[in-house]
């Protein structure tokens, strides 16, 4: 009984909000499925800032945002914020990658004060 | 009673200590922010927010997950209202008489009557949490194995057939999520399954991998492929919330009793949870309301009715996750999660041996409710602009934090591909219309079901009929099956009425 309840209480009202797909992009979505496989796959290579700001910046750039200055500017620094917040404050490690790339995440930590 | 007050007390001075309420007012506001954004649901915000608690205190945690829990039941019925852009799946009954009313000029009254609903069915939800919490869990002292294993299965039906879509479906979801939930080392024997060699997989897949990528990553890859563009909003220039008088909502007191009674009870179920509440709210005042004719043009029962159930639905859903450690919805999943991580679990004995951190999360669902109208009241303009904000930055940071999140759980880099396949399957099943929800429900209680199951199995001789012969696991097994069999039933009669003679 409860289950006609809701059917049909939404059968007779069928709007669910603009949500009429005007396109698929399936390509897109593959571009984006391999851009976060190979972010997982190099991530332990180049460690976390150097893996992840460019994997940030790719991913708002194949959304089709085209302000590319906002994009540098909210990559670089949210991914900076993050790295802070997880090594300074709630003490989770994050991968440092191999040398030489681990050089680069261990003058950040220096930069920002991390041990 | 006094004995319960006087615990609450202490909880209220637990939450008011200056680091609690920080992180409380922090959740709430992450709590409405996520509610707002149509691409990141409650549930993901919540399972996004967990690593950020691994080195808080375990009181602070709970309240922070709680606080995003509550508050993510409100703020998306702003934008349903507003730019009838359902922020959350739980307001989608909201575009059927808030956005109507909104239409008609009266949208600062669909917003008062949208916290008016919010605050009474939270604090009503609250209250009846807090008074039967400890009787539940005396009697979930009583409980051995079969009461849990029946409880369990309830749960695991109940979602399937409350789901609204296809029931085959949903079956095949749950199913699914059943068989993910067995991969690993069995607990009673010891043996092997479907770990194909690879260590890590040995220790099975943690319920948490699952959410995040289904939930999380799955999610951005659905926003994906449409682009992640929304229809343009409607531009509105004037946000205020406008209460309703004390005469004009006494005249609703029936929808707003309802709708509360709805919430509890749904989110008491194992399994359904807010979205669940407020369609059945909805659906129930359109079928039995005093003015169910007139739902759908804009009246302020089709606001109230499923904004009670969603809001009173996370007090429900904190009773059996409290009394006996069984999750009542998705998010609470995840507070399960948390209390995990640091190291207590909930069930009976907890108010034996953490009753503290117990009562401090009860006040916390209290302060919470409040908290979230008073900022509604004052912020509802604010929040909302963050729909300006362009989707696919926040998309970005999401696929970030599922990875982090992987990865700080177990500093594995297998969960972190894990977390990636379970994206892909979130997809897919999203595209192909299987449901979510089962899927990870399944991961969730399937363990809980198996150990359950064995170990009735073991100490009543494999004797299965033990199930339906104990008078309380008997009893709630009867009626999880009647929730599945009467779809079935139904559908067939249908079809048979249908067909020509």
């Amino acid at each position: 009984m409860l289950e006609d309840i809701v059917e049909e209480s939404v059968k007779e009202r069928g709007d669910a909000g603009p949500g009429v797909i005007a396109e698929r992009r399936p390509l897109l979505v593959l571009g984006g499925m391999a851009l976060t496989a190979a972010y997982v796959w190099i991530i332990q290579e180049l460690g976390f800032f150097l893996a992840t700001a460019p994997y940030v910046a790719a991913f708002i750039a194949l959304g089709g945002y085209r302000r590319w200055g906002v994009n540098a500017a909210v990559s670089l620094i949210g991914t900076l914020a993050i790295m802070f917040f997880f090594m300074k404050l709630v003490y989770v490690s994050l991968p440092l990658g191999q040398e030489p790339f681990a050089q680069v995440t261990f003058f950040l930590m220096r930069v920002m004060g991390i041990r | 009673m006094l004995d319960i007050l006087q615990h609450l007390g202490a909880g209220f001075v637990h939450v008011f200590a200056p680091l609690n309420l920080l992180v409380l007012v922090i959740g709430l506001i992450l709590g409405l922010l996520v509610a707002v954004l149509p691409g990141l649901t409650l549930v993901m915000g919540v399972v996004l927010a967990l690593p950020f608690t691994y080195n808080m205190d375990v009181t602070a945690a709970i309240i922070l997950l709680t606080a995003m829990y509550v508050s993510g039941t409100y703020a998306g019925a702003w934008t349903s209202i507003l730019f009838r852009v359902p922020g959350e799946p739980i307001d989608v009954p909201m575009l059927w008489d808030g956005y109507a009313m909104a239409r008609k000029g009266q949208a600062a009254q669909a917003l008062g009557w949208t916290l008016l609903a919010a605050l009474v069915g939270g604090l009503a939800a609250a209250t009846v949490m807090v008074l039967l919490a400890h009787p539940v869990a005396n009697i979930a002292l009583t409980f051995s194995t079969p009461e849990y294993f029946a409880i369990i299965f309830f749960g695991l039906l109940s979602v399937v057939s409350l789901g609204g879509s296809s029931l085959a479906n949903a079956l095949i979801s749950l199913f699914a999520g059943l068989l993910i939930a067995t991969v690993g080392v069995d607990d009673t024997y010891g043996a092997e399954r479907f770990t194909f060699g690879v260590r890590i997989l040995s220790d099975g897949i943690d319920y948490l991998v699952v959410m995040v990528g289904a939930f999380g990553l799955g999610e951005v890859f659905t926003r994906m492929e449409i682009g992640f563009k929304s229809a343009p909003l409607d531009s509105v220039d004037d946000v205020n919330t406008r209460l309703p008088s004390l005469k004009e909502a006494s005249a609703a007191k029936g929808t707003f009793a309802r709708g509360t009674l709805i919430g509890i009870l749904v989110g008491i179920v194992p399994g359904a949870g807010a979205t669940v509440a407020s369609f059945l709210s909805y659906g129930i005042e359109a079928q039995y309301g005093k003015r169910r004719k007139l739902m759908g043009t804009g009246i302020p029962e089709g606001i109230i009715a499923p904004q009670t159930a969603a809001t009173s639905s996370v007090g429900g859903a904190m009773i059996p996750l409290i009394t006996m450690g069984i999750p009542g919805s998705g998010a609470t999943a995840i507070i399960l999660g948390a209390f995990l991580l640091h190291g207590l679990q909930p069930g009976p004995q907890v108010f034996q041996t953490s009753s503290h951190i117990v009562y401090a999360v009860f006040a916390s669902v209290f302060v919470s409710v409040i908290g979230m109208c008073v900022i509604g009241y004052f912020a509802t303009k604010l929040l909302v602009r963050v729909l300006d904000f362009p989707e696919v930055i926040v998309s970005a940071y999401v696929v970030m934090c599922c990875i982090l999140g992987a990865f700080a759980a177990r500093n594995n880099i297998t969960d972190v591909w894990l977390i990636a396949v379970f994206g892909v399957v979130g997809f897919l099943c999203e595209r192909f219309r299987f449901p979510i929800a089962p899927l990870v429900l399944g991961v969730i209680l399937g363990p809980l079901a198996e150990t359950n199951f064995m170990t009735t199995m073991i100490s009543f001789d494999n004797d299965w009929t033990v199930f339906f012969t104990r008078p309380i696991s008997g009893t709630v097994m009867a009626v999880a099956i009647l929730t599945l069999v009467y779809p079935v039933f139904r559908h067939f009669r249908r079809k048979a009425r249908r067909a020509p003679i």
